[in-house]
Parts: C-alpha cells; structure tokens; sequence
C-alpha cells in the first residue's frame, strides 16, 4: 500500500527535528550521544503542561512537528499513538506505593497512567474529534502501529498521524533498558507523493536492520520506539531498498521507501 | 444512506475502501456473572449478579467487585512459567469456552497461521502480576525469582500471550485506550480485514483485578463501596470487575452462514478532558452518528443500546444526553454494568457479547440495581428484562482521555 508521507517529527538525544536526525543519519553519525533535552510544546495549554509528564511532553512535541512540516490542520488528523512501555515511571510509583502498604495514589498520576494519555491530551490540545488509538506491541510496537496506520489510510481521506514514543523508566520495569527518549511521528495519507512510503504485510519472519548510523544503534535496539529509526533511514535515503521488519512470529512488515529525501 | 439527525461535526471526512462486511465468527465471555455463554445467559434472564463485597487479597477498599473465581486457581500446564499472571490466566480460562478454541484453531488451519490476527484491548494487562512482584524486589531493583518475565510486564502482555497460547504467526497489537479499549479492537480488526493483511482476527479484550486499578479510581472518588446503580437517583460511582471475552472476525464472504455480524463502529474523541467527559456527550455522540453512518442505518433501525453506564454521578448523565440527540425514545436502552462490574479495558468486549446474546435471544437486559431513575436523565433507561425481536443493536464504550466508541451489531440475512 503506497502512502504519502506529508510530515516527520523527530525528538531525541542530538536532535529535537526531523531536519536535524536527517542530517545525523546522513552523516552516519558516530560517537556518544548527548542527553535527549525535554520537549515543552507550545501546543500544550500552560494549564495541562505543568501536569503533562515526560512521555507525553514528548508525543505532543513530534505530532505536532509532524502536522506542522505537513501543513496540515492537526484537528483533522486521525491518530495512532503508539508506546511499547508507557509511562515506566508512573508504573514504578504506583506499585512501589502499593507495595509499601500505602492505599492513597495520587489522581493525576492515576489518570495520566492510561496509555492513551498522550492521545487524550492530544486531541484536548488540538481539539482534534477524531477517531484517536493508542497502541502497544512491545518489541513490535513500530511495526504493528505501522501496519494499523497503513489500514486507517486505507480506509480514510484524511491524513493518518503515526507517533512512536518512549522514555526511561526505572528498575525493574525498564526492561529493554531504555536510557534515552525517543520520539518521531509521521503524517501519512493513502496514495502517491515525492516523499512516499510503500508498507505491506510479507509472509516471512522479519529481520531488524543495523542502523548505518553506529551511534543511534544502541537506542535502536533499547527504545521500543526508536526502532522507528529503521523507517527513518529508508526515508532519508540510507536503508536498502526492502525492508521487512519482525511484526508477527510468521510474518513481517515490509517496507519500501520511495524516492529519497535530501537535505534541504 | 440513511443519516442519522443531530450532527454538525463530522468526523470522518470520507472513506477511501469500500466497507467490507465482517461475520463474528465465533464468541465467548467470561466474566464474574458466569464463565461461558450459557451461565452468561443464565444470569443475564435471570437477573442474577455476579457482583460481590470485596475480597480482592491486600485490599480493604469498602465496595463490591465482579471478581472470576476461576482465576484464582487456574492450572497452568507445565513449561509457561514466563506467562503466569492473573490477566493471562483470565484469557487462558476465555479461550476454553464455548468451543471458542476450537474455532481459532479451524481458522489457523483453513488459512494458514500467518494470516490470522490478535487485536485484544485491555488497560490493566498484567500489571498486577508486576505489583505481585513488587512487594518482594531484591535489592529494590530486581524482581523476585519466578517475576523475571519481560513478555507480561508490558502492556501487550495479553495479545502476546493468546498469540502465542492459539499458535497464531500473524500480526498481533494491543489496544489500551482505557474502558474503550475492546471496543476498538473491532474498528481495527476491520480495517486489517478490508486491507487483506489478514484472513481472521481474534479481538477481544482481558482486564484483570488488581490493586493499581482499584484504588487509582478510589483515589478519583469515583468507586461506590455499595453495589452499583447505573441511572439511579442514588448512584455513587462504580465497581470494578475482571473479564475475558473474545470474538473471531472474518470477511462475510468467507463465512457466509454466520448468525451476526459487525455491521457498524465509530471512534471518536471528548478533546475535552483526561478524567470528566464532555458535558453535552460529544464525542459519545460522534461516535454513535459514525457507527450509524458506516452501518448505513437510521437510530430508529436500532433496537437496543447496550449503554456504557458506569454508575459514575456523571457517565450516567452525560450518555443519556447524548443518546436523546440521536435516538427516538422507543429505543430500548440499559446498562448491564450491575452484572459484571466496570470491567474497563475489557468492558467493550464484555458488552458486545452481551449485544450478540441479546440478538439471539430477542431479549433484552434491563438495568440490574436500578430502582428509582434519575429525573435529570434525558432518555429513558430500561429497568427490567423485555422480549423484542431485535435486527440490529448498539454497543457504547467511552473511556479516560475522552476516548469513544460504539459498536453495531446485526443478525445476518433478512
């Protein structure tokens, strides 16, 4: 299925846009990464940002970047708000207060627990009234909400907004060993485009790529959702030319980038 | 196409691929009102609820609970320490029923492992088996000998276990939109359908009782601590349940001969608030119209709506608004929350099993525990069980977030 890919949003350590992890990848870069920085998008009501943690600091920050390079009203947007972990840190609260013999949890961690938290204050942010998703597939998370996005264009007119985020957790939730945030998003609508993506599903066990770039492989492998990069790199003109990425025991997401995108 | 009246926001802005007709091939529920369909039946008619005091272990929190017993000493075969939790063992115990088992297996033999899907919604997942842990960490750090298991500390915990339980190869995501989460599931299984990415779907939903949600929605005031009263002038809040349903999904063209189908879903969102919904039921009402629109179905078509009605203050009468926009009041509509509990991430599924009993039986359940209706309800909410014959029936499920979705589901053919 060939998707227009409309707008990319990045965030992670060394880069805090889609231009900039371009230009990371492009480079091949190599070496130690500096500490991801904290997102404090503007698109979030001063009001909600003081309560919004982390995960969903992050989220809002790449959608929005991404509806912005699309040039796109982000209340139109259909969404899919994709997490392997959630929020780590929450999870770790909750059960360390219980644990402790303690009853009383605080409502605002309670309610921003849900893994849909992003997406909620997603569409409370824009406004958006449209069908919102909130998924998860652990190690798979990318490639499952890949597959749903492809399905949602399929069916929809509308612009389809992909977001993939993850940040560190505590011990002992943090089970793939995740130290730095991740988050990208991407607009994609059905049809054809000069950035365009063609995703599908192949009966064939998947293969994860090695990322070009040695100094993001480490996240790549620990962030559920940096393995997003793989997709990344095809975008920008750097993976070869099929991808097929684990999504079931017996089958891959296949992956084949159109035309590359240069630096600007 | 029919459309239904009321609307000024459309959410949808067109759909590219034609709707492909799904047959619910195969269902089952177990919740704490009976495990299986016959003793789901058997209390639905009799009006028997499967709500108790609780007596969840480590929490004294004064309510009632729609608790599975059967969980508690489920036999694990031996060989899947890395799977045991309360949640999966919930799912393990589904899938038995009703020869549902049985007819994934068929599905996996007719077209092949790889090309059959899980899509399972839940919001509590395993998480109390980490809570379990918890309590005994090693070096505050580390979880305890027999907790080291990464593939259920997770969210997709419950899809990864009855994936790998059904010896399904094919693509598998959990949902986790809070209380709609099950619900959903049956919009994406459609969309995966219609794509071809698959041939059958597995979707459902497992929520399982544990601390984290019990006392987070205590924390929110929102928890009655006697039995729950959807609609009633004296409800005060909820009472939280576990359960396991699961629907088989396929192309109707492929199954020709089943009873019912999925014949309409909308989503929508509140984009109101994370915990309160919007005061004039918006996004309920969006996705009702959607659900309608896709259906191609007018609100008089629908014989009975299976109401989200939470027993919470403001659910009750938020939905009631929104169901009074739409809908004429001949519509039978109830809540049947006073048999299972809230069982949230699993109640869509929960409740559309109960819409497809209904359709078989040309019945449908009134609102166990409501004996004097709210006044301030806009729509007339059913009290006791009716017989009806019944075409088509509408499932509602509005979750935190401000995330909403409503299922359609008829009888096939004339």
């Amino acid at each position: 299925m060939k998707l227009a890919v409309e707008g990319v949003g990045a965030w992670g350590p060394g880069f805090d846009t889609w231009p900039q992890l371009r230009e990371r990848l492009q480079q091949g870069a190599s070496g130690e990464l500096p500490p991801a920085g904290s997102p404090k998008p503007a698109l979030i009501p001063a009001r909600e940002l003081r309560r919004a943690p982390l995960l969903v600091r992050l989220a809002i920050e790449v959608a929005a970047q991404a509806c912005e390079d699309a040039d796109i009203d982000p209340a139109q947007t259909l969404s899919i708000f994709a997490s392997g972990m959630a929020d780590m840190s929450i999870t770790d609260y909750m059960c360390r207060t219980l644990a402790a013999g303690h009853r009383q949890l605080s409502p605002t961690k309670f309610h921003n627990s849900v893994h849909n938290a992003a997406s909620g204050y997603w569409s409370i942010s824009t406004g958006c009234h449209a069908a919102a998703n909130s998924v998860a597939g652990f190690r798979e998370t990318v490639p499952a909400a890949l597959l749903e996005a492809a399905a949602l264009c399929a069916e929809n007119s509308q612009p389809v907004l992909l977001v993939a985020f993850d940040v560190p957790g505590p011990q002992p939730v943090n089970l793939t060993h995740v130290d730095q945030a991740f988050g990208a998003a991407l607009v994609l609508r059905a049809g054809d485009a000069k950035r365009n993506i063609t995703l599908d599903i192949a009966q064939q066990a998947g293969q994860w790529p090695t990322l070009r770039s040695t100094a993001l492989q480490p996240l790549y492998e620990t962030n559920p959702s940096a393995r997003l990069l793989a997709v990344l790199e095809a975008l920008a003109g750097l993976a070869p030319a099929n991808l097929a990425l684990p999504l079931g025991s017996g089958v891959a997401l296949s992956v084949q980038p159109g035309a590359a995108e240069q630096a600007a | 196409m029919a459309r239904s009246r009321g609307s000024h926001i459309g959410i949808y802005a067109g759909y590219n691929a034609a709707v492909m007709e799904l047959a619910i091939t195969a269902h089952t529920l177990t919740s704490a009102a009976g495990a299986g369909l016959a003793a789901t039946d058997d209390a639905l008619w009799s009006g028997r609820s499967g709500l108790r005091p609780n007596d969840l272990a480590q929490s004294e929190l004064d309510t009632f609970i729609g608790r599975v017993r059967e969980a508690d000493s489920f036999s694990w075969p031996g060989g899947t320490d890395n799977w045991h939790s309360r949640n999966n063992a919930l799912a393990a115990l589904g899938l038995e029923r009703d020869g549902f088992r049985d007819a994934v297996d068929a599905a996996v033999r007719r077209f092949g492992s790889a090309r059959v899907g899980v899509i399972l919604g839940s919001s509590t997942s395993s998480i109390g088996r980490t809570e379990e842990g918890y309590r005994d960490l090693v070096d505050g750090t580390a979880m305890p000998p027999g907790f080291d298991q990464p593939d259920i500390h997770n969210p997709h915990s419950p899809s990864a276990f009855v994936a790998h339980w059904c010896g399904i190869d094919g693509p598998a995501m959990t949902i986790s939109t809070a209380c709609s989460s099950s619900a959903k599931v049956f919009g994406s299984a459609s969309r995966w359908l219609t794509a071809g990415f698959v041939d059958a779907v597995v979707v459902g939903g497992v929520d399982s009782l544990c601390l984290s949600v019990l006392h987070g929605f205590d924390s929110l005031e929102l928890v009655s601590s006697a039995r729950c009263r959807p609609f009633d002038r004296e409800r005060d809040g909820i009472n939280i349940g576990e359960a396991a349903g699961f629907a088989l999904v396929t192309r109707l063209d492929d199954d020709a001969d089943a009873t019912f189908r999925l014949s309409g879903y909308g989503e929508s969102a509140d984009a109101y608030h994370m915990s309160h919904p919007h005061p004039e039921g918006l996004g309920a009402r969006l996705a009702m119209e959607a659900a309608l629109e896709r259906a191609e179905l007018a609100p008089a078509d629908i014989g009975y709506i299976n109401l989200h009605g939470t027993a919470s203050r403001a659910n009750d009468t938020v939905e009631a608004v929104a169901v009074e926009a739409l809908f004429p009041h001949s519509t039978y509509a109830s809540s049947t929350k006073g048999w299972t509990g809230h069982t949230l991430g699993a109640a869509g599924i929960v409740e559309a099993v109960v819409c497809l009993r209904s359709l078989e039986a040309g019945r449908v359940p009134g609102t166990l525990n409501l004996s004097d209706t709210d006044p301030d309800m806009a729509f007339p909410i059913l009290k006791d069980t009716r017989e009806t014959p019944l075409a088509h029936v509408m499932s509602n499920s509005f979750g935190f977030g401000g995330s909403n979705c409503s299922l359609v589901f008829s009888k096939v053919g004339p």
